[in-house]
Parts: C-alpha cells; sequence; structure tokens
C-alpha cells in the first residue's frame, strides 16, 4: 500500500500528517515538542521511520530528538555542536571579525549510503556528521577550514548552512549552500570544499567574478540527473548542468525571480517549481496571489499555476517548505507562513488546502512508501 | 527545584524536581546534577561549552534573584535542604 508522510516544522512545534497514495485525506498527529521552534525534520532514506529533528529555542538552545518508530516515541540526543580547531572570526554584518558562534540547525540530511550516519548544516555556517545517529557530532573540517571562510558574512536570515545535497551515484560528491554566502562542493566525501558560484550575478557585489557573497536561499536537484542543479537565489532562479561548476539564469518569464524554495521533479529533472515573491523588501507574493511556477523544459519558460489555490494570499512560503513525493506523477506540497499546507498530486496543475491554522510553518519535507 | 514551561516538556514532568548530592551544594554542583539525571536537559540552562547561564535564563531562590550569585558558592541552607524552591526561569522577552 502507498503511503505518504508529511513532516511539519513549525514555529510551535512538529505535527506529522499521512495520507494514502491517493493523497486526498490526511490524518494529522502534533503537536509534537509543543510550544518549541523546530526547524527541520527529515528521514532516512535508508529506514525511513528513523527521523530525526530540529528542536531549539531563543531561550534553551539546540535540542537534538530522534524517532526509531516514524514519529511515535522521541529521543533527545547529543545537541553538542563543537567548531574544530581554534575559534576564528568571520566577517560581521558591518565587516568587522566575529568569531564563530553555534546558533542552531537549519537542516539534517540523513546519509543514502548509510543509516547511522546523518550530516547537519547549522548557523554560524558550518557542516556536522554524526556516524552514530546523532549521538556524537564532529565538525565536517574541510568545509569550514577552507581559507575562503574568513569572508563569510551573514545577511538578514543568518548565516545559515540549509542545503545539503548527495549524489546517490556518487558518494565522493556533496552539495552545501549558505545564505549571504554561496555554493560549495565537495568531490572527496567532504575532506576538502571549493565554491561553485561561477556564473551568478548579484547586484549588491562589487566585483562580479568574487567567489563569496552570494545569497542562495535553496538549490535542488533530481535523482535522475544529480549534476542537474536548480538554484533559487535572493534573486534569479539559477540552473547549472555540471554540478554548479558554472551557472547560467533561467528566470524567463517569471513575474518576480526573488524567491526562496525550489523543487525539481525526482522522475523529470526539466520540470522545476518555484514560489515567486514580490521582493526582498515585500515579503509576499506579487498582487497577493500565492502562486506556484512550473518549468517543463529546464527553465526559461515558466507557467503559473494557480488552480485551487487562494485568491487572495500574502503568505510567504520559506527555503525549506516545499518539497516533492516520488510517486509518479509526483506530488508538490507547500507550507505556508500562515500555517495553511497546500498539497498538489499532479505535478501542480491543481492545488487542496491540506491544512489550515497551524503555526508558522519552518519547513515540510515528505517520505513516500510505496509496496 | 522547579523548571520552566519548555523545560518540563523536554523533561517530561509537571512537577517540580528533588536533585540529590552528596557533594557541597553550589548551583554548578545542583545543575551537573541534574544534567545527570536528565541528560536531554543538557545546554538548555547553560552553554554547553562554557556552562556559562544562557541569556534568557534566570536563577531564583524563592523570590530572590540569584542569576548573578557566584556558581561555585554554597547555597542557602533554605534551597539545600529543600525548604525554599530554586526556580529556573525563562525571562521574559518580546512584545
Amino acid at each position: 500500500m502507498t503511503q505518504i508522510r508529511l513532516l511539519v516544522g513549525t514555529s510551535k512545534g512538529a505535527f506529522i500528517l499521512t495520507s494514502d497514495g491517493t493523497r486526498i485525506n490526511y490524518r494529522v498527529d502534533g503537536p509534537l515538542f509543543g510550544g518549541w521552534e523546530i526547524y527541520h525534520i527529515s528521514g532516512s532514506a535508508i529506514n525511513p521511520d528513523r527521523l530525526y529533528a530540529s528542536q531549539s529555542t531563543g531561550w534553551h538552545g539546540q535540542i537534538v530528538q530522534t524517532s526509531r518508530n516514524g514519529g511515535k516515541d522521541w529521543e533527545a540526543v547529543n545537541n553538542e555542536f563543537k567548531y574544530s580547531g581554534e575559534i576564528t572570526d568571520h566577517m560581521w554584518f558591518d565587516g568587522s571579525p566575529h568569531p564563530w558562534e553555534f546558533a542552531r540547525v537549519w537542516r539534517f540530511q540523513p546519509s543514502p549510503f548509510d543509516e547511522e550516519t546523518v550530516y547537519a548544516g547549522v548557523e554560524d555556517a558550518a557542516l556536522f556528521k554524526s556516524k552514530d545517529a546523532g549521538n556524537s557530532w564532529d565538525e565536517v573540517t574541510g568545509f569550514r577550514h577552507q581559507t575562503s571562510s574568513k569572508y563569510f558574512q551573514p545577511g538578514a536570515g543568518g548565516m545559515c548552512l540549509h542545503t545539503i545535497l548527495f549524489d546517490q551515484t556518487d558518494k565522493n560528491k556533496i552539495i552545501v549552500a549558505i545564505s549571504a554566502v554561496g555554493a560549495f562542493r565537495s568531490d572527496d566525501e567532504g575532506e576538502s570544499f571549493k565554491a561553485i558560484n561561477n556564473g551568478l550575478n548579484s547586484q549588491f557585489m562589487s566585483d562580479p567574478d568574487k567567489q563569496i557573497g552570494h545569497c542562495v536561499h535553496k538549490i535542488s536537484n533530481s535523482p535522475l540527473k544529480p549534476n542537474v542543479l536548480y538554484m533559487q537565489k535572493h534573486w534569479d532562479v539559477m540552473k547549472s548542468d555540471d554540478y554548479g561548476d558554472s551557472w547560467y539564469e533561467i528566470s524567463g518569464n517569471l513575474p518576480t525571480d526573488f524567491g526562496f524554495p525550489i523543487c525539481v521533479n525526482p522522475h523529470n529533472p526539466q520540470m522545476a517549481f518555484v514560489v515567486p515573491i514580490t521582493s526582498d523588501r515585500e515579503h509576499y507574493p506579487p498582487k497577493g496571489k500565492l502562486r506556484v511556477y512550473r518549468t517543463k523544459v529546464g527553465g526559461n519558460e515558466w507557467e503559473c499555476l494557480d488552480n485551487g489555490l487562494p485568491g487572495t494570499s500574502y503568505a510567504n512560503v520559506l527555503r525549506d517548505s516545499m518539497t516533492v513525493d516520488n510517486l509518479d506523477p509526483c506530488g508538490i506540497y507547500m507550507g505556508t507562513t500562515t500555517g495553511e499546507i497546500f498539497a498538489s498530486a499532479d505535478e501542480g496543475d491543481s492545488w487542496t488546502q491540506i491544512i489550515s491554522g497551524l503555526p508558522r510553518i519552518l519547513s515540510l519535507e515528505v517520505q513516500t512508501f510505496i509496496q | 527545584m522547579a523548571l520552566p514551561g519548555h523545560l518540563k516538556v523536554l523533561a517530561n514532568t509537571s512537577e517540580n524536581l528533588v536533585v540529590s548530592t552528596d557533594q557541597i551544594p553550589t548551583i554548578t554542583e545542583i545543575l551537573n546534577r541534574l544534567e545527570v539525571d536528565l541528560p536531554q536537559l543538557k545546554g538548555t540552562i547553560r552553554d554547553i561549552n562554557s556552562k556559562k547561564r544562557r541569556p534568557f535564563i534566570r536563577y531564583f531562590f524563592e523570590d530572590e534573584d540569584f542569576s548573578d550569585f557566584d556558581q561555585d558558592a554554597t547555597v542557602p541552607d533554605d534551597i539545600a535542604f529543600g525548604i525554599k524552591t530554586f526556580y529556573i526561569v525563562g525571562s521574559m522577552s518580546g512584545g
């Protein structure tokens, strides 16, 4: 029997929604960890019942929760994220030196190769790895210890490492991205990383060839073509055909190319989805109409998907709050800052609101069970 | 000892806690013992590395603010013997 499980992180707890393959009716469980911010929940591709949740508050800091049974029971595991080596400086908002400080985990990305291995993308930007399901954490030193990290500078959303992508055909490749900094790739399983920002153009940067300082909001790909990357940048929707070695713009006819999330159809690397947002000043959709835009041809030509979406909505969709399932045709799920989740079971042609009234949605992941 | 609401959720308790120690009862010792009994609280009251009180946490002995009390000094007898309650408080902030 086919089953869909949505893992919802909100500003006041977590929710788990389940449905069968029709993706029409959903059972809602939660809130879990009531009153706590849940930045991200994710599940292992190897054992989907192994879940990780990033739980935090400004008062009490970071907690790491893990479940072995799909979210029925949870256990707090190690929450010590200690930067390796001497604490050095990055640049502060005003350009002055500022020491690296851990703030929170933005993303847990379980390894597709080993059930017990999970990566954490954190603020201040660093990558951590656990080989024992969260019971201990070590910094992936090949990333932050690169010389350019002293030029990292936070943006308004914090200096967060929010994207961690693997290539299921090549264990050595790891791609990460950081808000207000840029994208990076390892070709040796995290031993070293290099900046992959050639072709990005950020208006506020004085030197167009500068590698560091590009505000990458999200990167996605399809497992069928892991070398083809789609990026929603602060402004501009970008694409790479070579694992990020070079980027070109595919914003085309979008009403605005500012936005946060971007997703790719897992069965069709030419099909991608974005949610245009008016601007970095007005964090709401153009004309108060929340719409998803889809390309079927790899970019530049985008169609507006509005069948079933609300007539008026000034909600935003955050960078980790849109996701796609593995069914064919693929389902798309979008969680808003005003607590609604919209779902499409037909690649975006039609949408249904499956829940409303949740707290601000910070992240949304979907697990697909096909038996 | 009384925990703030968020930490009661984390500790899975709605009651005040009793922390036992055979060492000199200081704030450091009490919190060390609390973290042994409830390891999920590590880092939630004090910074996990520096062991300094977190910025939005205050310590009250009954109704008296002891947040800046020497962490390694012996606490008053009323607290040590459980006559008065050691409150961990999440300070009010926001609008």
